[in-house]
C-alpha cells in the first residue's frame, strides 16, 4: 500500500525469562532453554499451578534511581530497560537526531496491575494506608510515556492494548506510520509484567499447565505464563541505509483481523487467523511461497494450537507441511502484552542470523497439529521471508511479516 | 489514499442514551454533573460526577450475555448497535471481513476488575469468577461488540489515557486510507465507578470539595481547579468515501486529516511545552489541506485542570496569531462530565454542530484567568455555520492527537 517507503529493523533489547538482554534472550531460544520456573513474584501455594516464565535476576535499583522507582511498576522498569539497550544498539545519534520524527508506539497488557494489587491489598488489609504513586503506572500508557520522556521523542505516540496481540499491532502501526512518512523512526513493542490478576485468571479458566508449557505436543494442558520486554527500533529504509545502521530486516508489513467469535476461544477452522494471515502477506507484498519460517502464537492451549495449524494450512495449502513453524512460548511463557514484541524480535533474529528456534518441551504428535513444530532443537536456514502470529482473547488476531535485507 | 467519512453516530452517556437526545439536551444547555448516587463518595475529598442513569442495556442486548459484559462494553455495544442503524449499515450491506472496529479507552472495565480480584483478596484462587476474567481486558469492548455485531475485519483497542478515542480514531482513518477497511465503527468510552473515583481522587486529579473550594468543572476559568468525571461511550461509523458513495449513503463531513506527537514535560504532566500541541494541530490542518486560518471551530481538549487549559490557550494563539480571539473554542465537559475515552462522544458532537450550525458552550465559563482570552463560548451555544473543526486531543502524559473535520 505504501510502495515509497520501507522499514528497517535496526535495534533491538529484550529482558525476558532467558536474560536481560537480547543476547541472553537468542542465546537462550537457539538452546532451547526454558525459562519457566516457580514463581516468586506472589505467592502460588494456593494456587494449582506454581510455575511462570518470570524476569530473574532482576535489580531495578541498578537501573534507575530511589525516587523514580517509587513511581515506576515493574512493567515500566522492563519496558525502559529493554528500550534503553535497543536505543543504544540502534546506533542513532542523539545528539543530531530530530526529535520529532521520532515517535514511540507500544503495546501494552496488565500495566501497572501488580502496583495495583499491592495497593488494593494494602487498602483492603488495613494495615497502612496505601501510597497513591502506586496508581501512577495503572494506565498501561505510562510505559509509553516514560520511553518518550527519556529519550526525548516528540513524535507520534500511542499504545495499544489488546491482550495477546497489543505489541504486535503496535509493530504492525509503528511500520505504517513510517510507510506513511508520519516519523522516520519509531521505538515500538511492548512490555508486560507478571501479576496475580493474570495468574488467577488464566488459571481459573483451567488455561495453565502444571508443567511448563508443550505447545502444539498432544499432551499439553495449556499454557505457562510469562513476562518482558521487547522494544524494536524501526526506521525509514533508505534513511537507515545512508547512515550505515546494522538493519537486521525489513518489517514489511502486517495484517489484523477479528474472529468476532468468542471471548476466549478461537474460531476452531482458524478462520480469522487465515484472514489475518493473508492480509499481512497481501499488505507485505509477499506471495505465500515466499515464507520460509511461522514463529507462531503458539499458547499451548488446546484450541489455540488446532486452530492456528488449520489456519497455516488454509493459508499455504500443502505447502504448509515443508514450512517450519515453532512457539517460543515453550521458553518465555506467553508474555501476553509484550508476548507480540518477543516473538517480533525472535523472527527478526532468525532471518538475520538464519536460524530458526525450536519448540522445545515437544514429545507427541498430535494428530489435529501434524506441521513441522521445529522439535526441541534450533535448525539453520536461509529465511527469506518469516511471519509471526498473535491471536488474542477477544479474537485480536496480527500477524507480522518480516523480510530478509541482503548485507550489502 | 482513500478519503474517510463520517456517515453514523452513536451515543450512550449522562446527557442522553442516544444522539437525538443527548444532543437536545446540550442544545437546551443542560448539565449531567451532579452528586454521585451510584457509590459512596463520603471517603473522598470530591462528591460530584456525571453518572449515566436510566440506561437499560437489556432492550439492546440478550440479558444473558448482558452478565458477561462490564458495564464499558454495554455502552460501547449500544452506542455501535446505535451508529451502525445510523449509518445505514445491516447485515450484508458491507461484508464482515470489510467492517472493524477500534475503540479507545483509558482503564477497560475496571468494575469488573475490581469484582474478580475482590473475589481473590476475600476468597483466595479458588474464589474468582471466571466469567469476569475475558471483561478485565480493555480490549473487552471492541471485542464483545465486533462478536455481537459481526465485524470480522480489523479490531483493535488503544489506551493513551485523554486520549484513548483520539487514538483509535486516528488508526482506524488510517486502516481505512490504506484500504484495509470500507467502514470502521471508532471511538470509545469509560465507565465511572468508585475504583476510578477512588484513583483519581487518591491522585488528586478531581476538583476537590472541601477545605472552602469550590467543586465543579470550571475549564479556561480561573475557578478551575481539576477534573469532574464523567462516563459514558460515543462512537462514529467512518467509511471510505468509495463505500459511502456506492452504498448512497449519508455523509456527515469528512474526516480530512489526523496527526500525533508527543511531549515530554512529566509522566503526570498534561505538558507545559506547548511545542507538540502546536504541531499536533498544524500537521493534522496540513494533512486535510486547510490553512489555520481556516478553522470554524476548535473543540478543546481543556478539561478544568490548570494546567493543559491554559496550555491550550497559549497553543491556539501560537496556531492562529492575530485571528485567535476570532475563532470559538469550547468544550462539553462542563455538561457531559469527563471520561478518558471520551474522544467519540466530542467528534461527534463536532459533527452535530456542522450538520446543524450550532457551537455547544463552555457552559460554566465566568471568570477569566490570566492571558486566558480566547472565545470560549461562555454560558450559551451559539448558532453559525461551520465548514471546518479541529478536535483538540491532549493526553496527561504528553501525548497528542489532533482531528480535522470538513463539511462534505
Amino acid at each position: 500500500m505504501y510502495p515509497q517507503r520501507k522499514v528497517a529493523v535496526v535495534g533491538l533489547g529484550v529482558v525476558s525469562a532467558l536474560g536481560m538482554t537480547a543476547k541472553d534472550f537468542w542465546d537462550g531460544l537457539v538452546k532451547g532453554r526454558c525459562g519457566i520456573g516457580q514463581l516468586s513474584l506472589f505467592d502460588t501455594s494456593a494456587y494449582r499451578t506454581h510455575l511462570g516464565a518470570e524476569v530473574r535476576g532482576l535489580d531495578p535499583a541498578m537501573h534507575f534511581g530511589k525516587k523514580e522507582l517509587g513511581r515506576m511498576s515493574r512493567c515500566d522498569v522492563l519496558g525502559m530497560i529493554a528500550a534503553r539497550e535497543a536505543m543504544f544498539d540502534s546506533g542513532l545519534d542523539f545528539a543530531t537526531l530530530d526529535k520529532e520524527t521520532v515517535g514511540v508506539v507500544l503495546g501494552g497488557g496488565a500495566g501497572g496491575m501488580l502496583s495495583g494489587e499491592k495497593y488494593r491489598r494494602d487498602l483492603h488489609e488495613k494495615k497502612r494506608a496505601p501510597r497513591p504513586s502506586l496508581l501512577i503506572p495503572f494506565s498501561p500508557s505510562v510505559t509509553t510515556d516514560y520511553i518518550a520522556i527519556e529519550f526525548g521523542l516528540e513524535g507520534p505516540r500511542a499504545t495499544i492494548v489488546t491482550a495477546c496481540s497489543s505489541s504486535s499491532t503496535s509493530i504492525g502501526y509503528a511500520a505504517d506510520l513510517i510507510r506513511r512518512g508520519d516519523a522516520d523512526i519509531i521505538v515500538t513493542g511492548g512490555s508486560d509484567a507478571m501479576c496475580e490478576l493474570t495468574y488467577s485468571g488464566f488459571n481459573s479458566l483451567r488455561a495453565v499447565d502444571e508443567g511448563p508449557c508443550r505447545p502444539f505436543d498432544i499432551n499439553r494442558k495449556g499454557l505457562s505464563l510469562g513476562e518482558g520486554a521487547s522494544i524494536l527500533v524501526l526506521e525509514e529504509m533508505e534513511r537507515a541505509k545512508a547512515r550505515g545502521a546494522r538493519i537486521y530486516a525489513e518489517l514489511a508489513g502486517y495484517g489484523i483481523a477479528g474472529d468476532a467469535y468468542h471471548m476466549t476461544a478461537p474460531e476452531a477452522n482458524g478462520g480469522g487467523a487465515a484472514r489475518t494471515i493473508a492480509g499481512a502477506l497481501d499488505d507485505a507484498g509477499v506471495s505465500p511461497e515466499e515464507v520460509d519460517y511461522i514463529n507462531a502464537h503458539g499458547t499451548a492451549t488446546r484450541f489455540n494450537d488446532v486452530a492456528e495449524t488449520a489456519a497455516i494450512k488454509s493459508v499455504f495449502g500443502e505447502k504448509a507441511y515443508g514450512i517450519p513453524v515453532s512457539s517460543i512460548k515453550s521458553m518465555i511463557g506467553h508474555c501476553l502484552g509484550a508476548a507480540g514484541g518477543l516473538e517480533a524480535a525472535a523472527t527478526v533474529l532468525s532471518v538475520y542470523h538464519g536460524i530458526i528456534p525450536p519448540t522445545i518441551n515437544y514429545g507427541n504428535k498430535d494428530p489435529h497439529c501434524d506441521l513441522d513444530y521445529t522439535p526441541n532443537e534450533a535448525r539453520h536456514k536461509d529465511l527469506r521471508v518469516a511471519i509471526s502470529n498473535s491471536l488474542a482473547f477477544g479474537g485480536n488476531n496480527t500477524t507480522i511479516v518480516v523480510k530478509k535485507v541482503q548485507k550489502s | 489514499m482513500h478519503r474517510v467519512v463520517i456517515t453514523g453516530l452513536g451515543t450512550v452517556n449522562a446527557l442522553g442514551l442516544d444522539v437525538p437526545s443527548y444532543w437536545d439536551a446540550v442544545k437546551a444547555g443542560k448539565s449531567a454533573i451532579r452528586p454521585i448516587e451510584g457509590f459512596d463518595t463520603t471517603p473522598f475529598a470530591s462528591r460530584l460526577g456525571a453518572e449515566v442513569r436510566g440506561f437499560e442495556p437489556s432492550k439492546f442486548i440478550d440479558p444473558m450475555k448482558l452478565r458477561r459484559m462490564d458495564r464499558l462494553s454495554q455502552m460501547v455495544l449500544v452506542s455501535s448497535i446505535e451508529a451502525m442503524n445510523d449509518a445505514g449499515i445491516e447485515v450484508g450491506i458491507i461484508p464482515p471481513e470489510r467492517l472493524g472496529i477500534v475503540i479507545g479507552n483509558g482503564y477497560g472495565g475496571t468494575s469488573c476488575t475490581e469484582e474478580f480480584f475482590e473475589g481473590l483478596l476475600l476468597r483466595g484462587p479458588a474464589g474468582v469468577n471466571p466469567m469476569l476474567f475475558p471483561t478485565t481486558v480493555p480490549n473487552s469492548a471492541a471485542s464483545l461488540t465486533s462478536i455481537e455485531l459481526k465485524i470480522k475485519g480489523p479490531n483493535s483497542t488503544f489506551c493513551q489515557k485523554d486520549i484513548s478515542a483520539e487514538e483509535a480514531m486516528i488508526y482506524a482513518a488510517g486502516l481505512l486510507r490504506k484500504g484495509a477497511a470500507d467502514a470502521v465503527i471508532a471511538g470509545g468510552g469509560e465507565e465511572l465507578n468508585d475504583v476510578i473515583y477512588h484513583a483519581f481522587s487518591a491522585l488528586r486529579v478531581l476538583s476537590p470539595g472541601s477545605k472552602g473550594q469550590m467543586e465543579g468543572s470550571f475549564p479556561f476559568d480561573s475557578r478551575r481547579n481539576g477534573r469532574v468525571l464523567g462516563e459514558g461511550a460515543g462512537v462514529v461509523v467512518m467509511e471510505t468515501l468509495e463505500s459511502a458513495t456506492r452504498r448512497g449513503a449519508r455523509v456527515y463531513a469528512e474526516l480530512a486529516g489526523e496527526a500525533m506527537t508527543g511531549g515530554t514535560s512529566g509522566i503526570s504532566s498534561y505538558g507545559r511545552d506547548i511545542k507538540p500541541m502546536v504541531r499536533a494541530m498544524d500537521t493534522a490542518l496540513k494533512r486535510a489541506g486547510v490553512s489555520p486560518v481556516g478553522v470554524g471551530y476548535i473543540s478543546a481538549a481543556a478539561n478544568s485542570t490548570i494546567e493543559i487549559d491554559a496550555s491550550e490557550t497559549k497553543a491556539v494563539k501560537e496556531l492562529l496569531g492575530d485571528r485567535a480571539n476570532t475563532i470559538p473554542v469550547s468544550t462539553i465537559r462542563p455538561m457531559t462530565g469527563d471520561f478518558e475515552g471520551m474522544g467519540g462522544l466530542r467528534l461527534l458532537t463536532s459533527v452535530l454542530s456542522m450538520r446543524d450550525g450550532y457551537i455547544p458552550p463552555t457552559l460554566t465559563y465566568r471568570d477569566a484567568d490570566e492571558g486566558m482570552d480566547l472565545d470560549y463560548v461562555p454560558g450559551a451555544g451559539r448558532n453559525m455555520p461551520v465548514d471546518i473543526a479541529l478536535h483538540n486531543g491532549f493526553a496527561n502524559g504528553g501525548a497528542c492527537a489532533c482531528l480535522v473535520l470538513k463539511k462534505y
